[in-house]
């Protein structure tokens, strides 16, 4: 009786068990290079900014195009599990708890690149507002303010949201497992029965949860497109950065669902859970999200022109000519071209091609960001001191460990914790009729 | 725990039909103290629930409301404490306070939010009820009535006749 209950409770669970030596080797390698870009941080540290790329005028670029990346990435999570969740979108269940795991690490992995590029990374805490004896408080008219404090309450919530969502399934594991294990998953379960008291206030707040995450989920990478735009600077200057770069990072992020959630279905046999119409559904997402990141892309170009700005003119010819044109081109090929192949429902439902296409995808918005940040400062407003950046091998290293970090984080947790929604999996099957099937 | 019970039975049921058809014939029996297990949330047996709704989204709304205060007032009062001209702008300008005033508003809305529910479901590391079985977090639904001994056998007849699979008395 119940046998779909029962199934998908053993498909989830059955994930948890003691991954392979492959699995194990995997992370491995991937400690190696968390502990190699840990290495190049101290010997940055140690030695000072001069050992990257950094010099007049450029102040911002890899590390900074990192943050915005990871961030973005991080939208698409939120995105799945709380704006979809509130519009009652029925493929959301199978992936959205991948897909807030995503989320938590990616902002993790964006944390970190601002203290690393502070330089004086002992004294990050200097941008939090605490009551002090010298009377110094961040201001909040800056941007960077708002960058903080946007950031640290997206992560907080993000987690919060992550762990409520967990608790119902953290209780199905406690009472499927023995010994330590299930000491543990009790710990973590905080003494869920599934009692109706217990559910009918936890939807609740789920509820409340959802609706507070929506807003945020938008404000939070408005913010972080203020801070460029609210600065004087041709390429940056533009009102129409905060949408454009809302929907950059749900169309990045998207993407990163797919990227990862391939191979993972497999790794844990997730194939009956999570099946291709889910990943179409979300490639259909990606064609709406592309031609809003193509609409932008067109009216930058467009308000460049008709504005008569010789500085904003001046800016998109470089950009589309200069010593960065590869970028730029391969940015709108992939953000805004490549997508529209999703039109074709022989390619979106084709794993080789939704692979093929979600990593150029992510390639282009990764590029996206290093065009928007580098070229504008590269080419300001004093010709005398035009520069050309490239990343020197000590910031690509510490880019690659912070990936890697994002990977590890990601492939142990959906080893610990279930990597898909065991109660929310069990709601389509539970209505009466079917249960009696 | 009823004030004055002596007893308490508990019925598993793996029907979904027959679990609604207990808490029905409970309904109709006037029963009001009982608590239901249950491995998902269903509306469809909210009806027959003695409590409904929850006071978690006022909470919601208070710690919005709170949080959106504080974060004008940290604002407000740290642009006071170093009373300069920034950026061209007033030392209190509300334009970009508000950034600060919204994320204020829903950390703090979110962190209460999820206190609320860990309070009002009572959330913490704890024993569980010797009535709950681990299959109600798999397949199983699950109710359990305290009554006193007069009471108990006509309970366990209900839950037999609705077709509960098991019948435990503590």
């Amino acid at each position: 009786m119940s046998t779909p209950f029962r199934q998908i409770n053993q498909e989830v669970l059955q994930s948890l068990a003691f991954p392979t030596r492959r699995y194990l080797g995997l992370l491995g390698v991937l400690a190696c290079f968390i502990g190699w870009g840990a290495v190049c941080f101290y010997y940055q540290v140690q030695t000072g900014m001069g050992v990257t790329g950094l010099n007049l005028p450029i102040g911002w670029a890899t590390y900074i195009t990192n943050f915005v990346f990871w961030i973005g990435i991080g939208h698409a999570g939120t995105l799945i599990s709380a704006i979809l969740y509130l519009f009652r979108i029925e493929w959301r269940r199978a992936i959205y708890r991948s897909a807030e795991m995503m989320t938590v690490f990616a902002v993790m992995t964006a944390g970190m690149f601002p203290m690393i590029h502070l330089g004086r990374v002992w004294v990050f805490w200097w941008l939090l507002p605490y009551p002090n004896q010298r009377h110094l408080w961040p201001s909040f008219k800056s941007p960077l303010s708002w960058d903080v404090v946007a950031v640290s309450t997206y992560f907080t919530v993000s987690v919060l949201f992550l762990y409520m969502g967990l608790i119902p399934d953290l209780a199905a594991v406690r009472d499927s497992t023995t010994g330590r294990r299930k000491w543990f998953y009790g710990l973590l379960a905080l003494g869920w029965q599934g009692e109706h008291d217990q559910w009918r206030h936890y939807m609740r707040a789920y509820m409340c949860l959802a609706c507070l995450a929506t807003p945020l989920v938008i404000s939070v990478h408005s913010v972080v497109s203020w801070d460029f735009a609210m600065a004087n600077m041709p390429g940056w200057h533009e009102t129409i950065f905060a949408p454009y770069f809302v929907a950059g990072a749900i169309h990045s992020g998207l993407a990163m669902v797919i990227t990862l959630l391939i191979p993972i279905r497999k790794v844990l046999r997730f194939e009956r859970l999570i099946q291709l119409r889910h990943f179409e559904a979300m490639a259909i997402f990606n064609i709406l999200t592309g031609m809003i990141v193509f609409y932008a892309y067109a009216v930058e170009a467009f308000m460049a022109w008709y504005s008569g700005d010789m500085f904003e003119r001046g800016m998109l010819i470089y950009r589309a000519t200069g010593p960065y044109w590869p970028y730029f081109w391969v940015m709108n090929l992939c953000n805004a071209v490549v997508p529209l192949l999703y039109l074709f429902r022989k390619i979106r439902t084709s794993w080789t091609w939704l692979m093929v296409i979600s990593l150029l995808i992510n390639l282009g918005m990764y590029l996206e960001r290093y065009v928007i940040i580098v070229t504008s400062m590269a080419h300001d407003f004093l010709p005398h001191i035009w520069y050309v950046y490239k990343p020197t091998w000590v910031e690509i290293s510490i880019v690659i460990g912070a990936a890697s970090f994002f990977l590890c984080a990601f492939l142990t947790a959906i080893r610990i914790v279930p990597a898909v929604a065991i109660s929310e999996m069990k709601e389509p099957t539970a209505t009466p009729e079917v249960m009696a099937e | 725990m009823k004030a004055g019970a002596a007893r308490t039975i508990t019925a598993v049921f793996t029907d979904f039909g027959a679990f609604l058809a207990a808490l029905r014939s409970l309904k109709a029996e006037g029963v009001k103290h009982f608590r239901v297990y249950s491995p998902v949330e269903l509306t469809e047996y909210e009806d027959l629930m003695p409590r409904r709704g929850s006071p978690i989204r006022v909470v919601s709304l208070l710690a919005g409301f709170t949080g959106c205060a504080l974060g004008f007032w940290l604002c407000i009062g740290s642009a006071k404490l170093y009373n300069l001209i920034v950026g061209g702008k007033p030392v209190v300008a509300w334009v970009p306070y508000c950034v600060i005033g919204f994320e204020l508003t829903i950390l703090t809305a979110a962190l209460c939010t999820v206190a609320s529910v860990f309070v009002l479901s009572r959330l913490r590391p704890r024993a569980l009820s010797p009535e709950y079985d681990g299959s109600f977090s798999a397949d199983q639904f699950g109710i359990c009535v305290p009554c006193n001994n007069e009471q108990a056998g006509g309970i366990a007849e209900t839950f037999r006749s609705s077709g509960a699979v098991e019948i435990r008395e503590s």
